[in-house]
């Protein structure tokens, strides 16, 4: 699972979706940013149970809106990034690019 | 409108996910998605895609709460693994646990693997499961739900009278009834319901609707509630007291547009002006749950609307009683309790107490006899869907031998290493379960979308079915268990076997001898299948070509171009016999004059419609001397036109025409079957028939008419006698007619001239004569369909099963086949060889399926339609069928095999 402040690659995706929706961050918006921007489907059950983790490890907040009836009467799970969480996400994002400079070249080649 | 997912797989994933934020999240995303996805697909592809979110959601959840991943309580997670507990029984609770939670994450990610796989093996699994549990929901709904409403239906007994020859009586008369609600001192409370046909018109035309009579404390003892105003009151019980009504929530919607302001109003039955005094709760139907009931009358009203109901006749039985058993009174005391009163009633009315005793029963739904004929075809259906579940089963249960010998290296190995068998066999264990519970989801699918069909069937006549087979928390449990069972016992055989062998030889080998027990295994599994599939076969065959016997048969009558329409007139209408008869005459005399009209009769008992009338007779010179030792037959009373209407030939003598009326010599018409029995070697005409009882009136035989089918189809030849309708009067009116050009035009027709001699007389039935054929032949069409649609499925999947096992074993001995070309052998015989092996199996599969379809197609012989069990076109139909799918599946990969090259056969090991 990596280390304190590593991310697995799901749970970067998901860190990184929240950000790209700020507010309006909760479960559904989340699977279809990350099909949006990866292709990847994201089972609505794996979702939650790494937003549960997330939130457990304190990289994440979440809070319940209004009742909906789009959703049959039940609210939005709104998540939000804590600081942590942002450490964790600037850390991983600076980890991954300097790992990855240099190779743009070799990488755009093939 | 928003649409609304599955409320089973929601009300699954609302049980399994921990209740806060994240049931919240994933139960509003998932409604959130699936709205957006019924938007833009079907009904059936977002119902699927629901069910799949939710099964993966209630699995992720399920194994992150054994891996103790998931706060379960407040911050538990922490605790436990660290704390320095001894190894005690929490502890080798969570290692299983924790084990389990590694074999289904295993089980998952391998499912996931092999998409392809998974699906065919789910789907096969989901249509086995779904048979049966389809069938479940059925037997389900008519035995073992309880009636909606009856909140005491638990302490609710059937109490049935005995009559003097032994026999049990549901009916009761009022006199007795009074004596037995209260003469037993408070033992039970008694109360009594009568079914009770009315038209009720009012607010909108007539119609004619399913009632019940009842006495003052039916409700109570029903243990129903009342939407609004009050139950009956004791004085309404009796006759004269004023006459009321409880609408049921049906009607009070449908009719009345759920008019709070209903009760005090006033509304017509059978003519007469009742108060409305009450609604019944929603979904409340009364005793007979599979009819809707419209209205409850007050037992007052019994004399007023049926004169023979009346509330002084002690010999006049009409009252059903139910009794309420007091808390702490066996079903055996309140037995007795009501024989005191019976044998007391008997002492003090000798002539005219029609019981002689009492027995309780148990209030099921259905009355012992039927009780036994559902268990019958229950058991019928359960054996034919079981059936079809058996070779879905041992088809994934082959596929799964074939994956665990592919795995057999892996699990040598892990043996090797020290994992104990039973270890490995709860993870392959696990595997079949996991794939059969996905089954099992699908299979819930399937039942919900069979069994909302089902419910939506009605009768061609006006009778108000209720068919409520919806997937109950019942059905659920059945399917889970119907999975767990059939995974355990199909997953654990290819488990032990791949487990068994000794670990060098498979280590060293590839595990692909193709010998010993687990081909063994696969050839008793290509036998099973095969009789599994001519079971199938054989009874849908049989029912298929019984069916087709029966409507090529010939009937003795032409239904075609018939036209039918009925209405009970005597139950809707106070008409005096001759006012009713007036109405029929002038019915019929309006009709005639219709340009569609070819010919039209009345009679009382239509042919092969249900229900037939029988009567006792005897023949001068054949006398028995008691009357009890009469003959019966059936018989029906027509009029005039009636055998030019149906087209039977009067083969001797002459029909009935108009002199045969009421006045002049009484006269029958005799089929060929009740002629030749009677009067042997002589002419029928002018002989005499002793009607009813030796006071009865005595009838000469004028007319033979052809043999016909009278009660169904499938009946041996009976006796029957024609009455001239105007000699013997009724007040039930069946009118045929044959016609000619649109029947809907006729029809039309029809209603208008009932409606114009009397608007309030409600028509049950106007329909072509076929239809009503229809619903007696219903059981055996059913049959025919249902066993038809699973003898297909269970063929398919056994022409699979088969081709699967032998190109497997084909596949394995390919080494050996490359040995035998090599040295020389004939191509031709290697084929030969496999196909011959195929033949085999298949051969034996169809001898054990023939034996036991015979044995089971002999009880069902009264729906066969005079087809032989052992019909010769029908068995040899289905061996040829079989023997090609055999010698396809087995010819193939014999081709494939003897096509490889021999060295690079033997190269390839």
């Amino acid at each position: 699972m990596g280390g304190k402040l590593f991310l697995g690659e799901f749970e970067h995706m998901v860190l990184a979706a929240v950000l790209r929706l700020g507010d309006a961050a909760y479960g559904a918006a989340i699977i279809k940013e990350i099909r949006n921007g990866t292709g990847r489907r994201v089972p609505s059950g794996s979702l939650s149970i790494t937003l549960d983790r997330l939130e457990g490890k304190g990289y994440l907040e979440s809070r319940l809106g209004q009742p909906d009836p789009n959703r049959g009467g039940r609210p939005k799970r709104f998540v939000a990034v804590t600081k942590q969480g942002l450490r964790a996400v600037r850390q991983a994002r600076s980890a991954m690019l300097s790992l990855w400079s240099g190779l743009e070249t070799r990488l755009d080649q093939s | 409108m928003i649409p609304r997912p599955p409320w089973l797989a929601q009300a699954l994933t609302a049980l399994f996910i921990p209740a806060g934020v994240a049931r919240e999240g994933v139960l509003g995303d998932l409604h959130e998605l699936y709205a957006e996805r019924r938007a833009r697909s079907g009904r059936l592809v977002s119902d699927v895609w629901y069910v799949y979110e939710a099964t993966f959601a209630v699995i992720r959840y399920t194994v992150e709460r054994f891996t103790r991943r998931l706060p379960r309580r407040g911050g538990r997670q922490k605790s436990g693994a660290g704390n320095g507990a001894g190894p005690g029984p929490a502890r080798r609770w969570s290692g299983l646990l924790e084990s389990t939670a590694q074999d289904l994450r295993y089980g998952l990610r391998l499912l996931k693997n092999s998409p392809g796989f998974t699906l065919v093996a789910a789907i096969t699994l989901a249509l086995g499961i779904g048979a049966t549990t389809t069938i479940f929901s059925l037997v389900n709904s008519v035995l073992l739900k309880p009636a909606p409403g009856m909140r005491n239906s638990a302490e609710l007994v059937k109490v049935r009278t005995v009559t003097e020859e032994g026999e049990l009586e549901e009916d009761m008369s009022w006199p007795n009834f009074l004596a037995y609600r209260d003469g037993t001192g408070g033992v039970a409370e008694l109360a009594g319901v009568s079914l009770a046909t009315v038209s009720v018109s009012g607010m909108d035309q007539a119609g004619v609707t399913m009632g019940f009579l009842a006495t003052h404390n039916a409700f109570e003892v029903m243990g129903t509630r009342l939407e609004l105003g009050r139950s009956f009151l004791p004085e309404e019980d009796l006759e004269g007291g004023s006459l009321v009504a409880i609408l049921s929530h049906g009607t009070w919607k449908r009719r009345y547009g759920a008019d709070s302001s209903i009760v005090g109003k006033t509304m017509r039955i059978n003519q007469h002006p009742f108060t409305v005094v009450g609604v019944t709760e929603p979904g409340f139907r009364g005793p007979i749950t599979i009819i809707e009931v419209g209205v409850w009358l007050g037992m007052g009203a019994a004399p007023v609307l049926f004169p023979e109901r009346n509330q002084t006749d002690r010999a006049e039985s009409w009252v059903r009683p139910v009794a309420l058993v007091r808390k702490g009174v066996s079903r055996e005391q309140l037995e007795s309790a009501y024989n005191v009163v019976s044998s007391n009633l008997r002492a003090e009315f000798p002539d005219d107490n029609p019981d002689h005793g009492i027995v309780v029963q148990s209030n099921a739904a259905l009355s012992p006899r039927a009780m036994a004929g559902a268990l019958a075809i229950t058991l019928f259906l359960f054996l034919v869907s079981g059936t079809v579940l058996l070779i879905a089963s041992i088809n994934v249960g082959s596929m799964l031998l074939s994956r665990a010998e592919r795995r057999g290296k892996e699990v040598a190995l892990r043996l090797a290493l020290g994992a104990g068998r039973g270890r490995v066999v709860r993870q392959l264990l696990t595997e079949s379960i996991l794939l059969f519970t996905l089954g099992a989801t699908g299979a819930v699918l399937i039942t919900a979308y069979a069994t909302r069909l089902l419910s939506a069937y009605q009768l061609p006549i006006e009778l108000p079915l209720v068919l409520d087979f919806s997937v109950d928390h019942r059905a659920l449990v059945f399917s889970l268990a119907v999975a767990l069972a059939a995974g355990t016992v199909f997953g654990l055989t290819p488990a032990l076997q791949v487990t068994k062998p000794d670990l060098n030889t498979t280590l060293k080998a590839d595990g692909s001898s193709g010998r010993g027990p687990k081909r063994w295994l696969r050839g008793a599994f290509v036998v099973l299948q095969v009789s599994g599939s001519t079971l199938l076969l054989v009874v849908a065959g049989l029912f298929a070509r019984g069916l087709s016997q029966a409507n090529s048969a010939d009937l003795g009558f032409d239904p075609n171009n018939v036209h039918f329409l009925s209405s009970e007139v005597d139950f809707h209408r106070n008409y005096t016999s001759e006012e009713a008869q007036q109405l029929l005459r002038d019915i019929l005399e309006r009709a005639a004059a219709l340009p569609e009209i070819e010919a039209l009769a009345l009679t009382n008992s239509p042919p092969v419609t249900l229900g037939s009338r029988s009567s006792a007779y005897t023949v001068a010179g054949n006398e028995p001397v008691l009357t009890e030792d009469w003959p019966e037959t059936d018989y029906a009373t027509v009029s005039p036109g009636f055998f030019e209407t149906l087209r039977i030939p009067i083969l001797q003598g002459r029909g009935f025409n108009e002199s045969d009326r009421s006045g002049a010599p009484l006269v029958a018409i005799v089929n060929e079957t009740f002629a030749r029995r009677s009067w042997p070697g002589e002419s029928p005409l002018g002989k005499r028939i002793k009607w009813d009882s030796s006071d009865g009136p005595e009838l000469q035989v004028v007319g033979v008419a052809r043999d016909a089918k009278y009660g169904s189809l499938g009946e041996d030849q009976r006796n029957h006698v024609y009455l001239a309708h105007e000699q013997f009067p009724h007040a039930d009116l069946v009118l045929l007619a044959r016609f000619v050009g649109e029947e809907s035009v006729l029809a039309n027709h029809l209603a208008e001239i009932v409606h114009d001699l009397d608007a309030g007389l409600p028509i049950d039935a106007n329909t072509a004569y076929e239809d009503i054929m229809g619903i007696a032949l219903l059981p055996s069409r059913a049959t025919a369909l249902m066993t038809s649609i699973f003898g297909c499925l269970g063929l398919v999947m056994a022409a699979i099963g088969l081709y699967g096992v032998l190109a497997y074993n084909v596949t394995q001995r390919t080494r050996e086949f490359g040995i035998r070309v090599a040295l020389g052998a004939q191509t031709g015989v290697v084929r030969a060889a496999v196909v011959w092996d195929g033949i085999k199996l298949v051969a034996i599969g169809l001898v054990i399926g023939f034996t036991l379809a015979m044995l089971l197609a002999r009880s069902l012989r009264s729906l066969l339609f005079g087809i032989s069990p052992a019909d010769p076109v029908t068995l040899g139909g289905i061996a040829l069928v079989l023997a090609l799918v055999a010698a396809g599946a087995s010819y193939l990969p014999a081709l494939r095999a003897t096509r490889a090259d021999p060295v690079a056969a033997l190269r390839a090991e």
